[in-house]
């Protein structure tokens, strides 16, 4: 297999009134083809940024380092016409709440219509509706949408209808952010059904982005886990799950409540604020197992276990 | 058995739905929300009792209701076997005394222009201070007020309290803002806590605090909740009994470890299937219910939930929109859409309570009428066993239902569940 998407040192930074915020720090990460990377975290953390960073859907104040390559090309580097071009053609997004990313006085139709324009303007309406229904069946949509507002479907059809929109030019990766936030258990595990089946169908791979660690442990191959900006905690899923080792990781698991929980843990303490500057572990002041090291020396993450997990902690 | 200190009974709550001039003047004036459609249940002194269901199901309706937010449609609410359904201002403000409300958002539930300390103490001086014997006794010392807040931060872990009182929402941390929520609710010392999906909010790593300080808050004021959540993991682990909801009726209901241990209602059964459990190594494919929960304006009839119900039978409610819900489906599938065309389009079809209808103008009924027979046949299962009759009237298809059997909850394995399987 070979690496589709390759962070390397990505920093995000933002610049605010208050000083600058470090959104993201540092991150490196891979992401095969064929594969479903889960990355979760609690609010603040930076993973939606990052998210937004590889398809450089980041606000002017933003500032990026480090480097995005997309299979074999500098995506921090392409033109404003060519970033157009891959974003939907090869990398598409979907997010958490569709009825704020389709336009209300638009039928369904003429999003299709005018997504498929805007990649090949000489596609008459007729063919694009064509391609329209074909994308439409493949999320189980009925066709007679199409002539339908956005209001007028249910929570579950938007994200279905949103998701074939991202369909439409067969992306080889899809970033779903908190697709399924919005939704209720039952249409949550149906979306995600789809995803999983639609992704071999496609051979598409899809950047997970999440707090739900229940969701991840389900549907994703490999798993980051992301705190204050940074990955803390980056492996295979099963073995990340059976074996936590970054404290902040371990922590996390042990607070989920499931139907087997008998008895209440949180982490104590906040996450930390993000402006300015910082030195030594952001998960210090929260951690049960912290040295003198900790608090001065960020650990770089290093591979630990067989199963090579990277680990950002000086207990390994 | 004493007297509960909640008792609802036969609650409903319709909401108008404001339509245009012409759909009035087509009978459609008339269309309401069934937020709550029938909902009995009963509350003990000291317990923790919950309401689960997705967004919809009419929790936080019922949450409305109880604090005189929402007026009940019909039916009764008692409290302390006082009638409190249709309060006058005087027993609601009364009322609001012993019942209280926590919301999901606590940054939403406070004034941003108002400093911590003020939002407790104008409580205080609306409803008073809390007396020696349950009565409150109205006072006009402001130090006495001011005593009294610092009492309750210091309650809810607020220390030190002249610290917090001066402080705006916006200078608090979540959790600080959801102390003060609880301390504002805690001055006026209620009996009930309606607590509407308290943790939504928070993050997991911190989830557990909030639940944890619930449950001290109520050991240590003997208070009773009723908490209202979509998750049921945090329900289980929180209540004594609960409730499932779904379309504004309550289909299964009885001890929380009873429920848990052995879900007998369909719905029930497929809300906990489809919870994602954080364990890779226990991926199951889940078999989840069709579709999702229908427009509470026209809920289905007989059992709301038997067009998505994975074991329903023929009597549960089956009717003519199902005909076009199933006509949709099938077609779906390229195949079968180009193979069935000639029924086509859907939106040709009309439903009609029991009744699914297709006007054929001058076109030949037959074929048309042929080819549903067909349908239902291939597509079997309960929905077929259930046509009364498939006909030709003059130039319209007619497909016919039978009427749906008597829907009632019924004890059952030591819950009560609305559902024909029992």
């Amino acid at each position: 297999m070979s690496a589709l998407l390759e962070l390397e040192h990505l920093s995000v930074t933002f610049e605010t009134p208050q000083g600058p915020v470090h959104a993201v720090q540092d991150v490196s990460l891979t992401i095969e083809g064929g594969s479903i990377v889960g990355l979760v975290g609690e609010s603040g953390c930076g993973k939606s940024t990052l998210g937004r960073a590889i398809l450089r859907l980041l606000p002017e104040n933003a500032t990026v380092a480090g480097s995005v390559r997309f299979a074999g090309r500098d995506v921090l580097a392409l033109s404003p016409k060519e970033i157009r071009d891959l974003r939907g053609r090869n990398l598409a997004m979907i997010f958490q709440d569709p009825m704020t990313r389709l336009n209300p006085l638009m039928r369904i139709r003429d999003h299709f219509i005018e997504t498929i324009r805007a990649h090949n303007p000489a596609v008459k309406s007729g063919q694009a509706l064509e391609r329209a229904k074909k994308v439409l069946a493949d999320v189980r949509v009925p066709s007679d949408r199409l002539g339908m507002y956005p209001h007028e479907l249910s929570g579950g059809m938007r994200q279905r209808v949103m998701i074939a929109l991202c369909l439409l030019f067969k992306p080889a990766l899809l970033i779903a952010d908190e697709p399924t936030t919005a939704l209720d258990v039952i249409l949550e595990a149906q979306i995600l059904q789809l995803l999983q089946s639609i992704m071999h169908e496609y051979s598409m791979s899809v950047l997970l982005i999440t707090h739900n660690l229940g969701l991840v442990a389900e549907f994703s191959d490999r798993v980051a886990v992301m705190y204050a900006g940074r990955i803390a905690e980056e492996g295979a899923t099963p073995p990340l799950f059976r074996e936590p080792r970054h404290p902040y990781t371990q922590g996390l698991l042990r607070s989920v409540i499931d139907l087997e929980t008998t008895s209440l843990y949180s982490v104590p303490g906040e996450p930390p604020s993000l402006l300015g500057e910082t030195a030594g572990c952001p998960f210090y002041p929260r951690c049960d197992k912290r040295m003198a090291v900790c608090e001065t020396v960020y650990p770089e993450p290093r591979l630990v276990g067989e199963d090579h997990r990277k680990v950002a902690c000086h207990l390994y | 058995m004493t007297e509960p200190l909640l008792e609802v009974r036969d609650l409903k709550v319709y909401f108008p739905v404001f339509s245009g001039f012409v759909q009035r003047l087509l009978g459609g004036g008339d269309a309401r929300v069934h937020a709550v459609d029938g909902v009995t249940f009963s509350i003990a002194e000291g317990e923790v009792f919950g309401l689960v269901g997705e967004s919809g199901c009419g929790k936080s309706t019922i949450a409305k209701t109880l604090v005189g937010l929402v007026r009940a449609t019909s039916g009764r609410l008692l409290f302390r076997g006082e009638d409190v359904t249709r309060p006058d201002p005087k027993t609601l403000f009364r009322l609001r005394e012993r019942i209280q409300l926590i919301y999901q958002d606590a940054h939403a539930a406070l004034s941003p222009a108002m400093t911590v300390g003020e939002a407790i103490a104008d409580v205080l001086r609306t409803h008073g201070l809390p007396g020696p014997s349950g009565n409150r006794v109205q006072t006009k010392s402001e130090d006495a007020i001011r005593e009294a807040v610092y009492r309750t931060f210091d309650d809810v872990g607020l220390r030190p309290p002249a610290f917090y009182y001066n402080k705006y929402p916006d200078e608090l941390s979540g959790g600080q803002k959801q102390r003060v929520v609880a301390a504002r609710v805690l001055a006026l010392r209620p009996q009930l806590i309606v607590a509407d999906e308290p943790v939504a909010m928070l993050d997991m790593s911190v989830r557990a605090r909030m639940l944890e300080f619930l449950m001290e808050l109520k050991a240590k004021y003997h208070l009773t909740y009723l908490f209202i959540t979509h998750d049921l993991a945090t329900a289980k682990f929180m209540c004594d009994r609960i409730g499932i909801m779904y379309l504004g009726r309550i289909v299964e209901m009885g001890r929380a470890s009873t429920i848990y241990a052995d879900p007998k209602h369909p719905y029930t059964k497929a809300l906990l299937e489809a919870i994602p459990i954080p364990d890779p190594e226990r991926k199951t494919k889940k078999i989840l219910p069709r579709g999702e929960v229908p427009n509470a304006v026209w809920p289905p009839a007989g059992c709301r939930f038997h067009p998505r119900c994975p074991a329903v039978l023929a009597s549960c409610g089956w009717e003519g929109r199902d005909v076009i819900a199933l006509l949709e489906e099938r077609w779906l599938s390229p195949e079968l859409a180009e193979r069935e065309a000639l029924a086509g389009p859907v939106k040709e079809w009309e439903a009609d309570g029991l009744i699914a209808r297709r006007q054929m103008g001058k076109t030949d009924p037959g074929p048309v009428y042929d080819l549903i027979r067909r349908i239902l046949l291939e597509s079997g299962g309960p929905m077929a066993g259930a046509v009364r009759k498939v006909s030709i009237e003059g130039t319209v298809v007619v497909v016919e239902f039978r009427p749906p059997d008597l829907l009632v909850p019924k004890e059952a394995e030591g819950r009560v569940v609305e559902c024909l399987l029992y």
